[in-house]
């Protein structure tokens, strides 16, 4: 451990589980949450806008859309932010038994701007509320509402790449403390990858957000409605996609060269791959969008972005792992005592759950046709 | 030891942090357990007897119920995750590398519960009834389930229990108070969600429903009324000896008239609790004509307060641990703090940049020393101040006084040698304006 940075020692119980099954369940439970996250914060934004263009817009059918989208999107985001939210405890759950000597660290160094996320997410999604059930009512004002949940979506994805990008640099920790004297009150603006990294995940969610208004085109009757929604979702995809690919370089050269090394060697196949994957499901998009494809093609552009994300989740972590590695940590340095009965239960409850929730959308579609025919 | 920096939170101390955050979440979260057998055994009986308007109104009670428990309710326990992560990293670190895979369950439980509360209110009137029940019951088996994982965790905090010797993780799990508090809040929980459904109940518009439902929603406080009494005992009988005897300590100086703060906790709890029944017998129960809306969110903030009470005497009585026995309430280790080989906290802290304490920075690394061996339950001037409490003392007093922590029961040792010591003394002193020394505290 390094002596001269002020890096906690491991908590003296050691990890109660193997390392590599703790960051399988932490990459899978985290590509969840990201793939929801993007949803709900970039449809937050997409439904905005179409609020916006309904106001402005001259033309009865655009407009007509556009309500038609934003309607459909309010019914969908209150789920997509209880997901978000469940599917986020999990990560942070893993994160902090393997990386909490890092992550606690720099959790208290911006702990007043940390603990802030629960009010801004309680506001966020009761605004998502207002919004949804306020539809009609307040007809005139309810872009606010919408509005409104964006910003405080948007700052909390700011506040966690403050946090992530803090916690993988203990060598500027000291400095922080000694001038903030604890107060908890810290941004890490100083860091160089803070800006890219944010945009990186910001332009994700514009695209994946996209993504699901084509998904939804695809699966609309109305033909009208059907191509209007598949341009748009597609549109929002692939400029996102494309501003992603200026922000991804913003941010590869903004990483420091030791970690940077990463992308060259160890993870060179990993980013290739995903980046092939963005490409198929950029070119597939595009062809659902502005063409005439079958839905096949459609969802293959689907898998492809979701495998090319999963791939930028495992190479987060390595590069979180080769930050850390600049200041003598590796994961090797961790104690593990696996408690195998009580992850085997975890695992029963995660089938027999998975089951219990399969059963009740299952069952409760069957009841939702049988009453409707009565 | 003391291996993370410390939240500097001003006067407000850590205490009210966690404190404000755990009474909110504590409160609606027993509400989203007793709240879904209320919904389940009160749903079952309008369906047996075809009671419409008695559905209508449990279709708005579950609104309100929804759009509580799993915003905010779910929020709270993120913000109790996050506050104690702040405030006492050390103390959740110990709880996440035991219970981990504990956690994880709970979390698969709260998952499927959270799909179960959507499942249940977006189906009102859109399935059969006998489907709508039945997710009803789901909702309510699957969020008592959670409970019965998180108590776990929860009850280890003040009993650990075999847990110290063996460290083995069912030895913590079903520790000694497992039981007793398991059947504790479950009663409570009842009572609860028999609150909130008084507050709705009393917007009812129509005058026979709301009298009928008030009458009903007052019932559900009677199980706790009965029981609670023989289910304390049972608790107490398991708590350590220590704490058993600071409890009583506490009740024996009500009749003595020597007001702690845990005796004036116990008394609050105790009026507070008396207070609630009184006035849902006298209101919802037997008047209901009479009960306005208003006395029910009297009731509603009643029950909050006894919930904060409650909160704060499971926090004191653990006192001076955060994980009895084993982490102490400041992060330190008691088998750590057992050795005096260990003792100096510039040696091993990481987070103060002063070397050595000399005449010119002696305050500030007091300061320092301070934040790092008492900020955990103390402030200078706010929530439990050094300013009331060490008023009127000097800096010698207060210097001896820091070598007896441990003397009062209720603090961990003072891990500083001498020097460390005598600078946290310096600080103190300058808190309650004691006079300077005339010699010897700077050398």
């Amino acid at each position: 451990m390094n002596e001269i940075l002020p890096i906690p020692s491991p908590d003296p119980i050691a990890v109660p589980g193997d390392i590599g099954l703790i960051l399988f369940l932490l990459y899978l439970t985290f590509f969840i949450h990201v793939v929801l996250m993007n949803v709900m914060l970039g449809g937050i934004f997409l439904t905005f806008v179409s609020e916006l263009v309904s106001r402005l817009t001259k033309d009865g059918a655009v407009r007509e859309n556009h309500i038609h989208l934003a309607e459909k999107m309010g019914h969908i985001l209150p789920f997509s932010v209880s997901l978000t939210v469940t599917f986020g405890i999990a990560p942070l759950l893993f994160v902090q038994s393997i990386y909490g000597q890092f992550f606690y660290t720099s959790s208290v160094l911006m702990a007043t701007i940390w603990l802030s996320v629960v009010l801004l997410i309680v506001i966020g999604y009761y605004s998502l509320y207002a919004y949804t059930r306020g539809f009609e009512k307040w007809a005139n004002r309810r872009y606010l509402f919408m509005g409104l949940s964006f910003v405080m979506f948007a700052t909390i994805a700011f506040i966690y790449t403050n946090n992530l990008t803090l916690m993988q640099t203990p060598q500027k920790w000291l400095e922080i403390y000694t001038r903030t004297n604890g107060s908890g009150w810290h941004w890490n603006m100083d860091e160089a990858t803070l800006i890219p990294r944010y945009l990186h995940f910001l332009f994700s969610s514009f695209a994946v957000a996209g993504l699901l208004v084509t998904i939804l085109g695809v699966r609309e009757a109305d033909v009208n409605r059907s191509g209007f929604m598949k341009k748009w979702g597609g549109l929002w995809f692939v400029v996102a996609t494309l501003a992603n690919v200026a922000v991804g370089f913003a941010f590869y050269f903004a990483i420091p060269e030791g970690p940077r090394a990463i992308f060259g060697g160890s993870e060179h196949l990993n980013f290739t791959i995903a980046h092939i994957m963005f490409f198929v499901g950029l070119v597939c998009i595009s062809l659902t969008a502005f063409g005439k494809v079958k839905p096949a093609v459609t969802w293959i552009g689907v898998v492809a972005t979701f495998v090319g994300i999963a791939e930028k989740i495992v190479a987060r972590d390595h590069l979180r792992q080769a930050y850390l590695k600049e200041v003598n940590w590796t994961l090797d340095g961790l104690k593990t005592n696996p408690q195998t009965d009580v992850i085997l239960l975890f695992f029963a409850f995660l089938i027999v759950g998975t089951g219990a929730m399969v059963w009740g959308i299952v069952k409760l579609r069957k009841e939702l046709k049988a009453h409707a025919t009565k | 030891m003391l291996e993370f920096p410390v939240w500097n939170v001003g006067g407000v101390g850590h205490g009210w942090m966690i404190g404000i955050i755990a009474t909110l979440h504590v409160y609606v979260s027993h509400f989203a357990i007793g709240g879904g057998l209320f919904l389940a055994l009160t749903e079952h009986y309008a369906v047996k007897r075809n009671d419409l308007p008695v559905l209508e109104y449990l279709r708005g009670h579950s609104n309100f119920f929804m759009l509580l428990t799993t915003v905010f309710g779910a929020m709270g326990g993120v913000g109790i995750w996050f506050v104690v992560g702040n405030a006492n990293p050390s103390a959740i670190s110990s709880l996440i590398h035991n219970f981990m895979f504990f956690w994880a369950i709970e979390w698969v439980v709260f998952l499927v519960e959270i799909a179960f509360a959507f499942l249940y209110y977006y189906s009102w009137g859109k399935v059969s009834q006998k489907f709508h029940l039945q997710l009803a019951w789901w909702y309510f088996g699957i969020s008592a389930l959670s409970l019965v994982i998180i108590n776990g965790i929860l009850t280890f905090m003040l009993t650990p229990g075999k847990w110290i010797e063996t460290g083995n993780i069912w030895d913590a799990f079903f520790n000694p108070s497992y039981f007793p508090s398991l059947v504790l809040r479950m009663v409570i929980m009842a009572s609860i969600a028999g609150v909130f459904a008084i507050v709705t109940s009393s917007r009812i518009k129509v005058d026979e429903l709301r009298h009928r439902m008030l009458h009903y929603s007052a019932k559900w406080l009677i199980p706790s009324f009965f029981l609670m009494p023989f289910i304390m005992y049972w608790y107490f009988t398991t708590l350590p000896e220590n704490v058993a005897s600071l409890v009583q300590s506490g009740i024996d100086n009500i009749g003595a008239g020597n007001l702690s703060v845990l005796t004036r906790l116990l008394l609050l709890t105790m009026l507070l609790s008396v207070t609630i029944y009184v006035v849902s017998l006298i209101g919802p129960y037997f008047n209901p004509d009479k009960f306005s809306f208003g006395f029910s969110i009297l009731i509603l903030i009643l029950g909050l307060v006894v919930t904060g009470a409650t909160e704060s005497m499971r926090e004191m009585v653990r006192k001076p641990y955060v994980v009895y026995d084993y982490l102490y309430s400041n992060g330190v280790l008691k088998s750590v703090a057992a050795d005096s080989s260990n003792y100096g906290i510039m040696k091993h802290n990481k987070w103060i940049s002063e070397k050595e304490i000399t005449s010119t920075n002696q305050k500030v690394v007091g300061e320092k020393i301070f934040r790092i061996q008492c900020q955990s339950c103390h402030t200078a001037t706010g929530y439990r101040s050094m300013k009331d409490l060490a008023r009127g003392w000097n800096r010698e007093f207060i210097y001896n006084r820091l070598a007896s922590l441990t003397a009062t029961g209720l603090m961990p040792p003072f891990m500083g040698n001498d020097p460390e010591r005598r600078a946290v003394a310096e600080y103190i002193g300058d808190i309650v304006k004691a006079p300077p020394l005339v010699a010897e505290t700077t050398k």
